[in-house]
């Protein structure tokens, strides 16, 4: 069986376009939402396995700013670390994106820092092939 | 001069997903939508970008032919510092902030553009120093 993932990628100035609307066609997918309280200190949440093997689609996004490392809180030595910004999600597609894979190394922990103090809504979606 | 531009982002499985929508500014900027490109084979000189050390901004390329591409190379067209090969399956999309590293690895003061085929649209949008006017 195979999911399709529809992501737009899209940066407009006037009638001038880059990107438009691509289809991520995967075979399984895992995704979840979670909610970062504010003042949040490497909170950490323990995941299902995140493979960079036969990996399609990787794709975060934040209702704020907030800061997430891999595998290791920012005090120690994480994998990747993303400083997500509010309106500026990663959305990555091996069929459409000019840039490599945006993990490095297998993902099972995320830790999250929240420099607000409001609560902070984090979206996770990842694709693969069998 | 600074010109707006708005960077639009969505995904959606299953009805699960996200949109978010994220104006720009930048100053230094170069919209081109070019029909029929001439520059098959010869360095298109791009007086776009004057950036300094720091990378901010956004940067827009791609073509309108997916069997062909356009060369972006920066600096110096004999020896560029960076050089990005880009088709439009996989369109050049940079915005600081957006969860990739920059792409450049240096102060970049000028572009230059190479088409492997003059028949190609290209498209191109350049904003540098995200919200801050030299």
């Amino acid at each position: 069986m195979t999911i399709n993932i529809s992501a737009t990628k899209r940066l407009q100035v006037g009638t001038t376009i880059v990107g438009g609307l691509y289809v991520e066609v995967v075979e399984s997918v895992f995704k979840f939402t979670c909610n970062i309280p504010g003042s949040a200190d490497n909170l950490v949440k323990n995941i299902q396995d995140i493979h960079t093997a036969n990996l399609k689609f990787f794709s975060i996004y934040s209702s704020g700013d907030i800061n997430i490392y891999t595998n290791d809180p920012s005090t120690g030595s994480p994998d990747d670390s993303f400083l997500m910004k509010l309106d500026l999600p990663l959305v990555w597609g091996n069929s459409f994106s000019f840039e490599s894979v945006p993990i490095g190394t297998n993902i099972t922990a995320l830790y999250f820092t929240n420099p607000s103090t409001t609560v902070v809504t984090v979206k996770v979606v990842v694709g693969y092939t069998a | 001069m600074t010109i707006n531009a708005v960077y639009f982002q969505e995904v959606d499985v299953e009805g699960f997903g996200f949109s978010a929508t994220k104006s720009l500014s930048g100053a230094q900027i170069c919209t081109m939508d070019i029909l029929d490109s001439e520059y098959e084979g010869a360095d298109y000189p791009l007086e776009m970008f004057v950036y300094e050390d720091d990378p901010g901004g956004f940067v827009g390329m791609s073509e309108g032919d997916a069997s062909t591409t356009i060369t972006l190379e920066t600096n110096n067209a004999s020896v560029p510092i960076d050089s990005f090969t880009i088709t439009s399956l996989k369109p050049f999309i940079y915005v600081k902030d957006a969860g990739f590293d920059d792409p450049f690895t240096g102060a970049v003061t000028k572009g230059f553009l190479t088409s492997s085929d003059d028949s190609l649209n290209i498209k191109a949008i350049i904003g540098v120093n995200l919200n801050t006017a030299y």
